[in-house]
Protein backbone atom coordinates (compact mmCIF):
# COMPACT_ATOMS: atom_id res chain seq x y z
CA UNK A 1 0.00 0.00 0.00
CA UNK A 2 1.35 3.41 -1.01
CA UNK A 3 2.34 5.78 1.75
CA UNK A 4 0.63 9.15 1.85
CA UNK A 5 3.79 10.87 0.61
CA UNK A 6 3.51 8.92 -2.64
CA UNK A 7 -0.02 10.04 -3.43
CA UNK A 8 -0.70 12.57 -6.18
CA UNK A 9 -1.48 16.19 -5.41
CA UNK A 10 -5.03 15.63 -6.65
CA UNK A 11 -5.63 12.70 -4.35
CA UNK A 12 -4.17 14.55 -1.38
CA UNK A 13 -6.36 17.55 -2.08
CA UNK A 14 -9.48 15.39 -2.03
CA UNK A 15 -8.32 13.84 1.24
CA UNK A 16 -7.67 17.31 2.63
CA UNK A 17 -11.19 18.43 1.70
CA UNK A 18 -12.49 15.41 3.58
CA UNK A 19 -10.71 16.52 6.74
CA UNK A 20 -7.44 14.60 6.53
CA UNK A 21 -4.76 16.56 8.39
CA UNK A 22 -1.88 14.45 7.14
CA UNK A 23 -2.86 15.34 3.58
CA UNK A 24 -2.64 19.02 4.52
CA UNK A 25 0.82 18.50 5.95
CA UNK A 26 2.14 16.57 2.95
CA UNK A 27 0.71 19.08 0.47
CA UNK A 28 2.13 21.99 2.44
CA UNK A 29 5.62 20.51 2.62
CA UNK A 30 5.51 19.45 -1.02
CA UNK A 31 4.08 22.59 -2.62
CA UNK A 32 5.15 25.49 -0.44
CA UNK A 33 8.87 25.45 -1.42
CA UNK A 34 7.92 25.45 -5.08
CA UNK A 35 5.35 28.20 -4.70
CA UNK A 36 7.62 30.29 -2.51
CA UNK A 37 10.64 30.00 -4.80
CA UNK A 38 8.59 30.77 -7.87
CA UNK A 39 7.16 33.88 -6.21
CA UNK A 40 10.65 34.85 -5.06
CA UNK A 41 11.98 34.60 -8.62
CA UNK A 42 9.14 36.67 -9.99
CA UNK A 43 9.17 39.31 -7.25
CA UNK A 44 12.75 39.32 -6.04
CA UNK A 45 11.52 40.11 -2.55
CA UNK A 46 11.43 37.56 0.22
CA UNK A 47 8.70 39.11 2.35
CA UNK A 48 6.45 39.62 -0.66
CA UNK A 49 7.15 36.08 -1.84
CA UNK A 50 6.13 34.72 1.57
CA UNK A 51 2.86 36.64 1.43
CA UNK A 52 2.15 35.38 -2.06
CA UNK A 53 2.96 31.80 -1.11
CA UNK A 54 0.64 31.95 1.90
CA UNK A 55 -2.16 33.50 -0.14
CA UNK A 56 -1.76 31.00 -3.00
CA UNK A 57 -1.90 28.07 -0.59
CA UNK A 58 -4.91 29.56 1.17
CA UNK A 59 -6.69 29.73 -2.18
CA UNK A 60 -5.80 26.11 -2.75
CA UNK A 61 -7.33 25.12 0.59
CA UNK A 62 -10.45 27.10 -0.24
CA UNK A 63 -10.97 25.47 -3.61
CA UNK A 64 -10.28 21.94 -2.33
CA UNK A 65 -13.94 20.87 -1.80
CA UNK A 66 -14.78 21.92 -5.36
CA UNK A 67 -11.59 20.61 -6.97
CA UNK A 68 -12.27 18.63 -10.12
CA UNK A 69 -9.50 16.15 -10.72
CA UNK A 70 -9.86 16.26 -14.48
CA UNK A 71 -9.61 20.03 -14.87
CA UNK A 72 -5.91 20.81 -14.36
CA UNK A 73 -2.86 19.76 -12.43
CA UNK A 74 -2.68 21.25 -8.96
CA UNK A 75 0.75 22.70 -9.71
CA UNK A 76 -0.47 24.28 -12.95
CA UNK A 77 -3.34 25.87 -11.05
CA UNK A 78 -0.94 27.08 -8.35
CA UNK A 79 1.52 28.57 -10.83
CA UNK A 80 -1.36 30.51 -12.35
CA UNK A 81 -2.46 31.82 -8.96
CA UNK A 82 1.10 32.80 -8.08
CA UNK A 83 1.52 34.51 -11.45
CA UNK A 84 -1.66 36.53 -10.93
CA UNK A 85 -0.78 37.45 -7.36
CA UNK A 86 2.71 38.51 -8.39
CA UNK A 87 1.35 40.55 -11.28
CA UNK A 88 -0.97 42.40 -8.91
CA UNK A 89 1.90 43.15 -6.55
CA UNK A 90 4.30 44.18 -9.28
CA UNK A 91 1.76 46.65 -10.66
CA UNK A 92 1.18 48.19 -7.26
CA UNK A 93 4.75 48.06 -6.01
CA UNK A 94 7.51 50.54 -6.40
CA UNK A 95 10.49 49.42 -8.51
CA UNK A 96 12.80 47.16 -6.57
CA UNK A 97 16.34 48.38 -6.33
CA UNK A 98 18.80 45.86 -7.66
CA UNK A 99 20.65 45.78 -4.38
CA UNK A 100 17.44 44.84 -2.62
CA UNK A 101 17.07 41.61 -4.57
CA UNK A 102 17.13 38.84 -2.08
CA UNK A 103 20.18 36.70 -2.03
CA UNK A 104 19.33 33.05 -1.64
CA UNK A 105 20.58 31.35 1.47
CA UNK A 106 23.54 29.15 0.80
CA UNK A 107 23.88 26.42 3.34
CA UNK A 108 26.86 24.73 1.73
CA UNK A 109 30.01 26.77 1.49
CA UNK A 110 33.04 25.30 -0.13
CA UNK A 111 33.78 24.38 -3.70
CA UNK A 112 34.56 27.14 -6.14
CA UNK A 113 31.96 25.76 -8.54
CA UNK A 114 29.23 26.27 -5.99
CA UNK A 115 30.32 29.81 -5.39
CA UNK A 116 30.33 30.37 -9.14
CA UNK A 117 26.84 28.96 -9.42
CA UNK A 118 25.70 31.29 -6.65
CA UNK A 119 27.11 34.27 -8.47
CA UNK A 120 25.45 33.20 -11.72
CA UNK A 121 22.11 32.61 -10.05
CA UNK A 122 22.21 35.99 -8.34
CA UNK A 123 23.21 37.80 -11.52
CA UNK A 124 20.42 36.04 -13.38
CA UNK A 125 17.91 36.98 -10.69
CA UNK A 126 18.89 40.63 -10.98
CA UNK A 127 18.62 40.51 -14.76
CA UNK A 128 15.23 38.78 -14.48
CA UNK A 129 13.98 41.64 -12.33
CA UNK A 130 14.56 43.97 -15.28
CA UNK A 131 12.46 41.94 -17.72
CA UNK A 132 8.89 42.95 -18.49
CA UNK A 133 6.56 41.02 -16.26
CA UNK A 134 5.12 38.60 -18.87
CA UNK A 135 8.54 37.80 -20.31
CA UNK A 136 9.86 37.19 -16.82
CA UNK A 137 7.04 34.78 -16.02
CA UNK A 138 7.55 32.79 -19.20
CA UNK A 139 11.33 32.72 -18.89
CA UNK A 140 11.18 31.53 -15.29
CA UNK A 141 8.50 28.90 -15.95
CA UNK A 142 10.28 27.60 -19.05
CA UNK A 143 13.95 27.81 -18.17
CA UNK A 144 14.03 27.47 -14.40
CA UNK A 145 10.86 25.60 -13.45
CA UNK A 146 11.27 23.44 -16.56
CA UNK A 147 7.64 23.48 -17.69
CA UNK A 148 6.63 22.78 -21.28
CA UNK A 149 5.31 25.48 -23.59
CA UNK A 150 1.74 24.06 -23.56
CA UNK A 151 1.77 23.99 -19.76
CA UNK A 152 2.92 27.60 -19.63
CA UNK A 153 0.28 28.54 -22.19
CA UNK A 154 -2.35 27.00 -19.93
CA UNK A 155 -1.00 28.76 -16.84
CA UNK A 156 -0.82 32.16 -18.50
CA UNK A 157 -3.90 31.65 -20.65
CA UNK A 158 -2.12 32.55 -23.85
CA UNK A 159 -1.23 30.62 -27.01
CA UNK A 160 1.80 28.36 -27.30
CA UNK A 161 3.12 30.66 -30.02
CA UNK A 162 2.90 33.61 -27.63
CA UNK A 163 4.84 31.60 -25.04
CA UNK A 164 7.56 30.83 -27.56
CA UNK A 165 7.76 34.46 -28.59
CA UNK A 166 7.91 35.78 -25.02
CA UNK A 167 10.54 33.21 -24.11
CA UNK A 168 12.73 34.02 -27.10
CA UNK A 169 12.51 37.75 -26.46
CA UNK A 170 13.14 37.29 -22.75
CA UNK A 171 16.19 35.16 -23.37
CA UNK A 172 17.61 37.63 -25.87
CA UNK A 173 17.14 40.43 -23.41
CA UNK A 174 18.73 38.45 -20.59
CA UNK A 175 21.67 37.55 -22.80
CA UNK A 176 22.17 41.20 -23.71
CA UNK A 177 21.85 42.23 -20.08
CA UNK A 178 24.33 39.64 -18.82
CA UNK A 179 26.76 39.70 -21.71
CA UNK A 180 28.99 42.37 -20.19
CA UNK A 181 29.17 40.34 -16.97
CA UNK A 182 30.34 37.14 -18.62
CA UNK A 183 33.82 37.44 -17.23
CA UNK A 184 32.68 37.76 -13.64
CA UNK A 185 30.27 34.89 -14.26
CA UNK A 186 33.21 32.70 -15.26
CA UNK A 187 32.72 32.72 -19.03
CA UNK A 188 36.01 34.20 -20.13
CA UNK A 189 36.18 31.85 -23.12
CA UNK A 190 32.58 32.14 -24.07
CA UNK A 191 33.05 34.27 -27.19
CA UNK B 1 15.15 18.77 -16.45
CA UNK B 2 16.05 19.89 -19.91
CA UNK B 3 17.87 22.95 -21.03
CA UNK B 4 16.49 25.03 -23.84
CA UNK B 5 19.28 25.73 -26.21
CA UNK B 6 16.81 25.62 -29.12
CA UNK B 7 15.75 29.14 -28.24
CA UNK B 8 19.15 30.73 -28.57
CA UNK B 9 22.72 29.57 -28.95
CA UNK B 10 23.60 31.02 -25.54
CA UNK B 11 24.72 27.88 -23.77
CA UNK B 12 26.25 30.01 -21.05
CA UNK B 13 22.79 31.45 -20.41
CA UNK B 14 21.41 27.94 -19.97
CA UNK B 15 24.16 27.32 -17.45
CA UNK B 16 22.98 30.38 -15.55
CA UNK B 17 19.45 28.95 -15.57
CA UNK B 18 20.78 25.62 -14.36
CA UNK B 19 22.56 27.43 -11.53
CA UNK B 20 19.33 29.24 -10.67
CA UNK B 21 17.43 25.93 -10.58
CA UNK B 22 19.87 24.59 -8.02
CA UNK B 23 19.86 27.78 -6.02
CA UNK B 24 16.56 27.37 -4.23
CA UNK B 25 15.67 29.05 -0.97
CA UNK B 26 14.16 26.96 1.78
CA UNK B 27 10.65 27.99 2.67
CA UNK B 28 10.84 29.61 6.12
CA UNK B 29 9.49 27.57 9.02
CA UNK B 30 7.09 30.29 10.09
CA UNK B 31 5.63 30.35 6.58
CA UNK B 32 5.04 26.60 6.77
CA UNK B 33 3.45 27.07 10.20
CA UNK B 34 1.12 29.80 8.92
CA UNK B 35 0.08 27.74 5.90
CA UNK B 36 -0.64 24.70 8.05
CA UNK B 37 -2.69 26.89 10.40
CA UNK B 38 -4.68 28.20 7.42
CA UNK B 39 -5.24 24.63 6.27
CA UNK B 40 -6.59 23.67 9.69
CA UNK B 41 -8.86 26.71 9.85
CA UNK B 42 -10.31 25.96 6.43
CA UNK B 43 -10.90 22.32 7.34
CA UNK B 44 -12.87 23.44 10.40
CA UNK B 45 -14.94 25.73 8.19
CA UNK B 46 -15.66 22.87 5.80
CA UNK B 47 -16.81 20.71 8.70
CA UNK B 48 -19.09 23.46 10.03
CA UNK B 49 -20.52 24.16 6.59
CA UNK B 50 -21.25 20.51 5.94
CA UNK B 51 -23.09 20.23 9.28
CA UNK B 52 -25.24 23.24 8.45
CA UNK B 53 -25.78 22.40 4.83
CA UNK B 54 -26.50 18.66 5.11
CA UNK B 55 -30.20 18.37 4.26
CA UNK B 56 -32.25 16.00 6.43
CA UNK B 57 -34.00 13.63 4.08
CA UNK B 58 -37.71 14.23 4.42
CA UNK B 59 -40.09 11.32 5.06
CA UNK B 60 -42.79 10.22 2.63
CA UNK B 61 -45.56 12.13 4.40
CA UNK B 62 -43.47 15.29 4.53
CA UNK B 63 -42.62 15.02 0.84
CA UNK B 64 -46.31 14.42 -0.13
CA UNK B 65 -47.35 17.29 2.11
CA UNK B 66 -44.75 19.51 0.49
CA UNK B 67 -45.89 18.47 -2.99
CA UNK B 68 -49.48 19.36 -2.17
CA UNK B 69 -48.58 22.78 -0.86
CA UNK B 70 -47.91 22.28 2.82
CA UNK B 71 -50.16 22.21 5.87
CA UNK B 72 -52.81 24.71 4.65
CA UNK B 73 -53.51 22.58 1.59
CA UNK B 74 -53.58 19.37 3.65
CA UNK B 75 -56.09 20.93 6.07
CA UNK B 76 -58.35 22.06 3.24
CA UNK B 77 -58.14 18.67 1.56
CA UNK B 78 -59.03 16.87 4.79
CA UNK B 79 -62.02 19.16 5.41
CA UNK B 80 -63.33 18.63 1.88
CA UNK B 81 -62.93 14.85 2.23
CA UNK B 82 -64.82 14.77 5.53
CA UNK B 83 -67.60 16.91 4.08
CA UNK B 84 -67.93 14.51 1.14
CA UNK B 85 -68.18 11.53 3.43
CA UNK B 86 -70.76 13.29 5.59
CA UNK B 87 -72.86 14.23 2.55
CA UNK B 88 -72.70 10.65 1.30
CA UNK B 89 -73.70 9.19 4.67
CA UNK B 90 -76.59 11.52 5.37
CA UNK B 91 -77.74 13.19 2.20
CA UNK B 92 -79.83 16.20 3.08
CA UNK B 93 -83.48 16.04 1.97
CA UNK B 94 -83.07 19.08 -0.27
CA UNK B 95 -80.22 17.47 -2.15
CA UNK B 96 -82.43 14.59 -3.33
CA UNK B 97 -84.69 17.07 -5.13
CA UNK B 98 -81.73 18.65 -6.81
CA UNK B 99 -80.50 15.25 -8.01
CA UNK B 100 -83.91 14.35 -9.43
CA UNK B 101 -84.16 17.66 -11.21
CA UNK B 102 -80.77 17.12 -12.83
CA UNK B 103 -80.87 13.47 -13.89
CA UNK B 104 -84.58 12.67 -13.70
CA UNK B 105 -86.42 10.52 -11.20
CA UNK B 106 -86.22 7.32 -13.27
CA UNK B 107 -82.80 7.81 -14.65
CA UNK B 108 -80.51 4.84 -14.68
CA UNK B 109 -76.91 5.64 -14.35
CA UNK B 110 -74.65 3.17 -16.08
CA UNK B 111 -71.57 2.70 -14.01
CA UNK B 112 -70.15 0.35 -16.70
CA UNK B 113 -69.92 1.34 -20.33
CA UNK B 114 -72.54 -0.37 -22.54
CA UNK B 115 -69.86 -1.95 -24.72
CA UNK B 116 -68.02 -3.53 -21.84
CA UNK B 117 -71.31 -4.67 -20.30
CA UNK B 118 -72.10 -6.58 -23.54
CA UNK B 119 -68.64 -8.15 -23.39
CA UNK B 120 -69.26 -9.26 -19.81
CA UNK B 121 -72.56 -10.83 -20.78
CA UNK B 122 -70.92 -12.68 -23.68
CA UNK B 123 -68.22 -13.95 -21.40
CA UNK B 124 -70.83 -15.12 -18.93
CA UNK B 125 -72.57 -17.12 -21.65
CA UNK B 126 -69.44 -19.09 -22.46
Amino acid sequence: MASIEELSDDALLVMYANGDRDAARVLTLRLTPRVFNHALRLLGDRAEAEDVAQEAMLRLWRIAPDWQQDQAKVTTWLYRVVANLCTDRLRKARPVALDAVEEPVDEASGPVEKMQDRIRAQALQRALSDLPERQRQVVVLRNIEGLSNPEIAEIMEISVEAVESLNARGRRRLAASLSDKREELGYVDAH
Amino acid sequence: MSTHTEDTKDIWLDECFAAARQDTTAAPDDLITKILADAGTMQQEFATQSLVATPVRAGLFARVSQALGGWPSITGLATASLAGVWIGMSAPAGLEGVTQALVGAEAVIDVVDQYYQAEFELAGDL
